[in-house]
Formats: C-alpha cells, structure tokens, sequence
C-alpha cells in the first residue's frame, strides 16, 4: 500500500504539487488524470526516488521512502513519460542490465522474457540498440523491462503513449491481470477512454492541487452521468475559453 | 559491494564511454560479454599505442638521469592527468547524463560510483600511462631490480592516479552540491575545466619557459622542487625520507578515500535527487523581438549550439591542450629571438602548420553541422538555401577556431620572444591553414554527419577515433618539424632568401587553389 501525505514539491517558485494526499491499495489499478504541467509525472516520479518532495511523506507497505530506498525501490518497477533512456544499449543488453539490478536469477525470468517479446513482436529486435528503435518500439522495450521485473507496484507515466493498438490492448490486460494479482498498478495517462476502461480508482490533478480522488463510476454519478470527457474538461479544463474564438477568429481575417 | 550490479553496470558504461566504437563492434556482430571484452581490448590498443609513442621519448630520462628531465615530465604529465580527470569525471558522470536513469532502479550509489570510476580511470588510462612510463624509465636508470622496478613504479602510478582522481571527483561533487551549480551545471562544469585547460597550458608554457636555454638533461638543470620527492623514490628507494614520502603519499589516497565515502558516495542519490529536482524554467510570455537578418539569427543559433556540456571543454581540450602537451613534451626548442624579416615566410608555414596540429575531429568546425541534431533535417524543408546556411555555419566555425589558435600563437610569440613581425606572420599563416584544413573537417562533417547522438563524444569518436587523432597529430608534427628545419636551414644558408621565400609563396599560392577548387567543386557546389 501506498500512502501520501500532504506532499508538496516546488521547482524554484513554481509550485508542481500542493498538499497532496492519497492511498492507494493493493489489488487495485489507479490511474492519474490532468492536463500537461498538473503535477501527474512529479506526482510518480517522486514515488520512484527521481525527485525529493518539498515537504510531505510518502510511505510504500509502511516503510518511509526517505529512509528505505533501495528497499522500496526493489518493490517497484518503473516506466518514464519518455522512453529515451539506456539509448546505447541493445534491447536484450537492457534487460539483462534490469535483472542484475533487480538481483534477479536470469534462467527464473528467462521464460517470462520470451513470452513478453514475443507478445510484443520484439523477439526479433534483441540485439538492436534502442537508440534505432522507433518511439513505439523503445516504450515497448522499456515496458518489457518493466513486466519483466514483475515487483508488486507498476508505475507507469503514460504507458500507451505511441505503443499500436495490440500492444496498448495486451499492455491493458496485463495491467488487468498484474492488480487481479493482489498487485499495484499507478499509471497517468491522457487518454480518458483508457482511464475509464481501467481504473478502479481516479485522481485528477489541476495545477498541482488535487481536485478528485476516488472510483471513476462514482465520479460520472455526482456528474449526471455524463461521459468522462465532458466531466474532466469541466473539472480540469480552461476558464479562459475565449482564447479559442480569438484564435479562430484571427484565421479568418 | 554487490558484485553483480557492479559488472552489469561496468558493461553499460563501458557502451555508453564510446558509442561509436560500441556501433562498430556491434555491426561486426559483437554482443554481450564478447562486445564488452572488444570495447575493453579497444581502450588496451590505445594505451599501448601512446605507451610506443613516449617510450622513444622518454629514453633521454634512461640515459641521463636527470632529475630536471623527470620534473619536467612528470610536471607535464600531471597537469595532463588532472585535466584529463576533470574531462573524464565530467563527461562519465555528468555528461552522460545516465544518473537519473538508475535512480527508480534498486541499485545502491556504491555501485554506480565504483563502476563509472573504473570506466573514468580505464578512459584516461592513455594520458595517464606515460606517468607509468616516466616511472619505470626511471627506476630503471636508478638499476632497480626491474620486477621490483614494475611493482614500485605500478604502486607508484596507481598512488598518484587515486590522488589525482578523488581529487577531481571531490572538487566537482563538492561543487555540484550547491545550488548555483544545479541550476547551472553544463555551464559551471564548462567553466571548471576551461580554467584547468588554461592553467595547463600556462603551466607548461611556464615550465617550458623556466627550462629556457638550460639543456634539460643536465643533472643540475632546472628542477620542480614539488616533484624532486617522486624523483627521489626512485634514487634512493630505501633513504629514510623516500620512505617518508611513500608513507605521505598512501596516507593521502587513504584519506581521499575516506573523505569520498564520507561526504561524496553516502549522500550521492539525495544530490542526485536534488539535480533531477532543481528549477525548471519559469513561465513568461513569447516576445518576437526586433527583426534579425537570417544572417544575425544563425549567428545566435550557432552560438546557443555551443551549450552543449563539454562541447567547448572538449575542443579547447583538443586544440589547445595536446597539441600544447605533444609540441612541447616532443621538442625542446629555443628560438633566437631578433630574426630579420627574412624569416616571415618560416614563421608563415609554421603558423599554417600550427593550424594543423590544432585542428582535429574534435574542433568545433568539425562538428557544428552535426550539432544541429534533427534540426538539420528541418532546416532542410525551410525555403534557405542549404549552401548559404552551411556557409553561414562554417564561417561561425572558423572565426571560432582562428580565435583559439591566435591565442595560442600569441602565447608561443610571448613566451619565446617572436618579435611582432614574426608573430603577425604566423598569425597570417594559421588563419589561411585554418580556413583550408576547416574545409576539410567541415566537408568531412557534412560526408560523417550523425543527428541523432546521444553522447557528444560519439561525434568526436567518428571515423578513427581517439587513436587516429593523435597519429595524425603526431605525423602532422613531425612532418611539420620536418618542413620547418628544412625551411630554416634552406633560409640560414641561401644568399638570396627572399627567392627561396617567393616560391614558397608560389606554392601555397598554388596550394591555395587547388584546394579551394577541390572543396568548391566536390562539396559547396554539390549542395543545391
């Protein structure tokens, strides 16, 4: 279980997080929503040590994520908002290096490995580096690490982002699966459909501050049972419209 | 230390050093442990290559043993070693930019120091070797025992590597814990070592300058008094103050150790953490200011290019630092100062054959179009001619680089009296070499570009390498020597020099052509 509270983070007078507080249980798939800059990526990173919080605590099965790092971090497998990263090393290089970081025995993952790039059409990219894969190829390579790993907690920063329809199909199921497991799933995504379709619990994020936490059927009840678009877009969305009527009308002239 | 994480992390490393080698091998079909061994037997080759290279240099030390001859070595190659460190803290550290990527992974800051500073001392392993070399030359000369003179000498080596190492990575890791330096790291860590480049070059300008008219390999020659205790290790091995100095020295590395653990490797993740967490740039609306000529916009663009972290260090580096260290460590040479005006056209070549020497894969102008990165590409869709804003890149390139090697000739006039004359013409001779060797590398750009690096180094690593760049240094100075003695001896001896300097005027004017023609027809007009 992971448990936050009143978690603040600032870049210089820019306030990314104001006080946030949430939990997030076992067995469940929670699914960040918010415009660019809303704090869903400072919200994850945090979680997995890339940045310090301002102030608040976050705890992970009871333990403080100041003080037990490494050991939280072993609970944890992480995939980036961008899968830029490792860009020298070949997929199968990359992998291997997750399993000796992980401590893991390579002949026990094996099995898992070939299932996952075979899954994901990557079984014939191994030895190519990730540098000359596509955008769609490097998120599957770094997901593929990442179920690979299986800890209990995924976090994911927008996993579907340019994976196909399969491999965004398949990825979904094996979230399914990973919480049907008794296991966490954290992902932020953009795309409302997806959070619809995955989430057991929302939280959505304006500007930093937490503006909805809780079950996504329950969200669509308090809204008259609108769809999640509308919803969102008028919980999270622009005040200022009038900007888009200026922009069209500066078109036309 | 966990064993596995460590040489899981070594092997990504030792990728990440040197893409382009790592390309190269993998296109051969090399992958996994086979890839790291060749990557590994690769830096060998290189080390065994400047360990030929100074062997021959180093023999006036076995045969002279002269004290003055090692300071002056030794004091060289320190220098060396320091910067070098500095480069190769800052690039496998920080340049790399790979820190942030193990900090969700449960890998502990034990192991990703320990393996990137193995990477650091593998790397810089061929500048440092000729601190080993110089050693073992010198416990030889002394008759020492020699495997007993190879154990001293390694201890010896891997003393002094460990002090000169920590240092740098405490200096910097110190550094990079303050604030200024978060939110200013490439430029900070630029600044850093442009000021250890120059006291480089100032201190072996100095040192070179202090050994003027004294024949070096005089046993009372002129000494660096800090380093005379290194000397005496070697002379006398078991005097009670040589086994001071050993005691001073291991003292030393243990306490960099200790001091490293303490305040560098324990809070590691926590500044790390705080790097990946400092500001970002504030928000603030687009304001189009005043109207620019594309030609004052691409000015600015080229200039922004040159942010690149390390970017600058690297070329100052290369065309300021070895081709100082490799002029000055493969000649001894004074220069009779008040030389009539007979000798401009000496002074004309050497200043066009300096050019050579300083220019390299790693010089800026070599560089700049691949720079661009994907912008090149977009570039190309824009309606500019694609001539007009390479040209535009090249001359940015080239006033660049005639700023760098007029600075360096204007130290060399300074330090060995040229007279102004004299370093006037060898200004003249370095801005026309470096505008034909810069047609050269910039073509070689275009043929080579890469826009999808990751590293800068893997620009630099194109085509040969590290190796090739200092063959070629070394056949350039050579050859270069070569011309100039000839050149001089031909003057001194002529009656009538100035028909000896009007056709050498005739073949660089000669010269001239033939390459502008080479280069305007196999490149510039090749590109619309």
């Amino acid at each position: 279980m992971i448990e936050i509270t009143n978690l603040s983070k600032s870049y210089g007078s820019t306030k990314a997080l104001r006080d946030l507080n949430l939990k997030t249980s076992s067995g469940k798939i929670f699914g960040f929503l918010g415009h660019n800059g809303a704090g869903k990526s400072t919200t994850l990173k945090t979680l997995v040590s890339i940045h310090n919080p301002t102030s608040g605590s976050v705890m992970v099965d009871g333990m403080d994520l100041m003080e037990h790092r490494l050991e939280i971090k072993q609970k944890i497998a992480y995939v980036p908002d961008t899968p830029d990263i490792f860009l020298q090393l070949s997929a199968g290089e990359y992998w291997s290096f997750l399993i000796a970081a992980y401590q893991l025995d390579p002949v026990a993952v094996q099995s898992r490995l070939e299932k996952l790039t075979s899954l994901f059409n990557m079984n014939f990219h191994i030895d190519e580096t990730l540098s000359s894969f596509s955008h769609g190829m490097r998120q599957k390579a770094i997901l593929i690490g990442a179920l690979m790993v299986d800890p209990d907690i995924w976090i994911l920063d927008e996993p579907m982002q340019g994976l196909d329809p399969q491999a965004a199909f398949d990825l979904k199921e094996m979230m399914k699966s990973h919480a049907q497991k008794g296991k966490t799933v954290i992902f932020s995504t953009h795309n409302l459909d997806t959070a619809q379709q995955l989430c057991d619990e929302l939280a959505i994020l304006k500007k930093g501050q937490l503006i909805y936490n809780g079950p996504v059927e329950k969200l669509l009840a308090e809204h008259g049972n609108r769809s999640l678009e509308e919803v969102y877009l008028e919980m999270a969305g622009r005040v200022d419209q009038p900007i888009m009527s200026d922009l069209n009308g500066e078109h036309r002239e | 230390m966990n064993k596995q994480q460590l040489k899981a992390l070594l092997s990504v490393n030792l990728r990440l050093l040197n893409p382009q080698v790592t390309n190269k091998y993998r296109s051969k079909g090399q992958t996994g442990r086979g890839l790291t061994q060749r990557i590994i037997f690769n830096l060998m080759v290189t080390t065994f290559a400047f360990v030929i290279v100074y062997g021959f240099v180093m023999i006036p030390i076995v045969v002279n043993k002269s004290a003055a001859l090692f300071t002056y070595f030794a004091g060289i190659y320190l220098i060396f070693g320091i910067s070098q460190s500095l480069t190769g803290i800052s690039n496998v550290f920080f340049a790399q930019k790979d820190l942030q990527d193990y900090l969700p992974l449960p890998i502990s800051p034990r192991e990703v120091f320990a393996s990137k500073i193995i990477v650091v001392t593998m790397n810089i392993l061929p500048f440092t070797i000729t601190l080993l070399l110089l050693f073992l030359m010198t416990s030889w000369s002394f008759g020492i025992f020699l495997p007993t003179a190879i154990v001293m000498s390694l201890i010896l080596f891997i003393i002094i590597t460990v002090i000169i190492e920590l240092i740098c990575a405490l200096i910097i890791f110190l550094l990079s814990k303050t604030r200024f330096f978060q939110a200013n790291q490439s430029l900070i860590m630029n600044a850093l070592l442009m000021i250890t480049i120059v006291i480089a070059v100032v201190g072996i300008l100095f040192i070179n300058n202090q050994m003027d008219g004294q024949d070096p390999g005089q046993l009372n020659g002129y000494t660096i008094g800090i380093l005379l205790p290194l000397f005496n290790l070697f002379k006398q091995p078991l005097a009670v103050g040589s086994l001071i100095h050993w005691a001073i020295l291991i003292a030393l590395a243990a306490g960099l150790i200790l001091l490293l653990k303490k305040i560098v490797i324990s809070q590691l993740t926590a500044q790390l953490i705080n790097i990946s967490s400092a500001p970002h740039n504030q928000r603030r609306k687009p304001a189009l200011k005043s109207k620019k000529t594309i030609g004052r916009s691409l000015f600015s663009y080229n200039l922004k290019l040159l942010k690149e972290p390390n970017l600058l260090v690297q070329v100052f580096s290369s065309s300021l630092l070895l081709p100082v260290i490799f002029i000055f460590s493969l000649s001894f040479t004074t220069i009779n100062s008040g030389l009539g005006i007979k000798w401009i056209g000496v002074f004309f070549v050497g200043g066009l054959l300096l050019s050579g020497v300083t220019m390299n894969q790693t010089s800026l102008i070599s560089n700049l179009i691949s720079l661009d990165r994907s912008n090149f590409d977009f570039v190309a869709s824009l309606p500019l001619s694609l001539k007009d804003y390479l040209k535009n890149k090249f001359h940015f390139g080239l006033l660049a680089q005639i700023i760098i090697n007029s600075i360096l000739i204007v130290l060399m006039g300074f330090m060995y009296k040229f007279g102004i004359l004299m370093t006037f013409s060898s200004l003249l001779g370095s801005v026309v070499g470096t505008y034909l060797i810069g047609q050269f590398y910039f073509s070689r750009d275009y043929r080579l570009r890469t826009t999808n690096w990751t590293n800068i180094t893997e620009l630099f690593n194109r085509g040969g390498g590290n190796l090739a760049m200092i063959l070629t240094m070394v056949i350039v100075i050579l050859v270069g020597l070569i011309i100039i003695v000839a050149y001089s001896m031909i003057i001194s001896y002529s009656s009538d020099p100035w028909v000896i300097n009007g056709i050498v005027g005739l073949i660089l004017v000669l010269a001239w052509g033939v390459v502008m023609h080479h280069f305007n027809r196999g490149f510039w007009d090749t590109l619309n």
